[in-house]
């Protein structure tokens, strides 16, 4: 490397005022014995000059006025209901109403039975017991047999003087009715 | 830019805090203390004095509007800087697409389109505006990445560490664009710089 290429790679260092002591008397000697390395020093030393004292851009004297005026409409626009951003959430919204009164509704209907196979998962109803209780009953004759009433006439206020599983007898009547009987209570 | 300290002053620091706590007078003195001088830095990247004005005013409503985003590890001019280059560097960029878009609209229809020149005229210029106006036009003419360290070093006058700061680039990199920023203006003004 030639001295020139040296010192020339130290020029921005130079101009900066970054060098001190022996490395800044160096290139001033050097500066002092090659005037293309002086002349290109000098060239820059007064680039840096004519930068510095451009003549400073200043604001406009409604500088102030209009800036004011500018955070006025921000701090407006910040603070009034945007109705934009409600227009752009709206569809989200009613999607979300229309599926939660769905998932609300199917909750709420029972499904209906309409095929065999679903008649078939359907459990039978089954024959709630009797309360012991004062409540009126009233039982109704029907033929069905024995088997198949789970449950006992429980009692009526008319002259039922003892029950048996399948039959009541009647007090004043002695006669054995065979009835199947199912009670229903209300 | 005059950087002694006066401790009668408020600092920018001390201003910003006052703003954070809601005080709106120590915004005006932000406004008051750094409008000329950001007009100035954004002015000398984008070339356009009205253009320089709204990338200014835009980067006050930043700072009002983010105030509680400053902290205290930074200088407050690194961070009005920062938001101020940002914005400059936004504008040119819309700038550009601008220009692109204008371009190919163009119509092929063989007419010349003559561009009419309204800059001053030569002869009625003064010497040193003359001169001022062709430095202007070739620090424009720079790179994005040469021109912001030449104008915040040579113009702004702020020191390597800050511009470091500024631009989030090593300190290095910043020296090493501003040599040769400087070179390529010394050879565009080489007829101007000549004793």
């Amino acid at each position: 490397m030639t001295p020139c290429q040296q010192y020339r790679g130290r020029l921005r260092a130079y101009i900066d005022n970054e060098l001190t002591g022996n490395e800044k008397k160096n290139i001033e000697n050097h500066m002092n014995e090659c005037p293309d390395c002086e002349g290109h020093i000098s060239e820059v030393s007064s680039l840096c000059h004519a930068l510095k004292n451009l003549t400073p851009a200043t604001t406009s004297e409604n500088f102030h006025i209009l800036l004011r005026e500018r955070l006025r409409r921000e701090m407006a626009g910040k603070h009034r209901k945007n109705p934009t951003q409600f227009i752009r959430w709206a569809p989200v919204f009613v999607v979300v109403v229309i599926a939660g009164l769905f998932i609300l509704r199917q909750n709420q209907q029972p499904s209906p039975v309409t095929t065999s196979r679903e008649l078939a998962k359907v459990k039978p109803v089954q024959m709630s017991k009797p309360t012991p209780t004062n409540t009126p009953v009233q039982y109704v004759d029907d033929k069905l047999k024995p088997s198949s009433v789970p449950f006992i006439a429980v009692r009526s206020e008319q002259n039922v003087d003892h029950v048996k599983r399948d039959s009541i007898v009647k007090q004043n009547n002695l006669q054995h009715i065979r009835r199947h009987v199912q009670t229903v209570s209300f | 830019m005059d950087r002694r300290i006066n401790h009668k002053v408020p600092t920018d620091e001390v201003l910003i805090e006052r703003f954070q706590n809601e005080d709106l007078y120590a915004f005006e003195q932000i406004v008051h203390r750094y409008k000329d001088q950001l007009t100035n830095f954004v002015y000398n990247f984008l070339g356009d004095r009205i253009d320089a004005e709204d990338v200014v005013q835009e980067t006050f409503l930043r700072v009002y509007k983010n105030k509680h985003m400053y902290r205290r590890v930074a200088k407050f001019s690194t961070w009005i800087y920062t938001i101020a280059g940002n914005l400059a560097k936004t504008e040119l960029r819309r700038r550009r697409r601008r220009r692109l878009m204008s371009i190919s609209q163009m119509g092929f229809d063989n007419k010349d389109y003559d561009l009419v020149d309204n800059g001053p005229r030569p002869d009625s210029l003064v010497e040193g505006q003359m001169k001022e106006e062709k430095i202007r036009k070739e620090i424009d003419a720079l790179p994005v990445r040469f021109k912001e360290v030449v104008v915040l070093r040579d113009v702004q006058e702020f020191s390597y560490e800050e511009i470091s700061k500024i631009l989030k680039i090593p300190i290095g990199t910043v020296k090493s664009r501003v040599n040769r920023g400087r070179a390529r203006l010394q050879k565009k003004l080489r007829h101007l710089l000549e004793k």
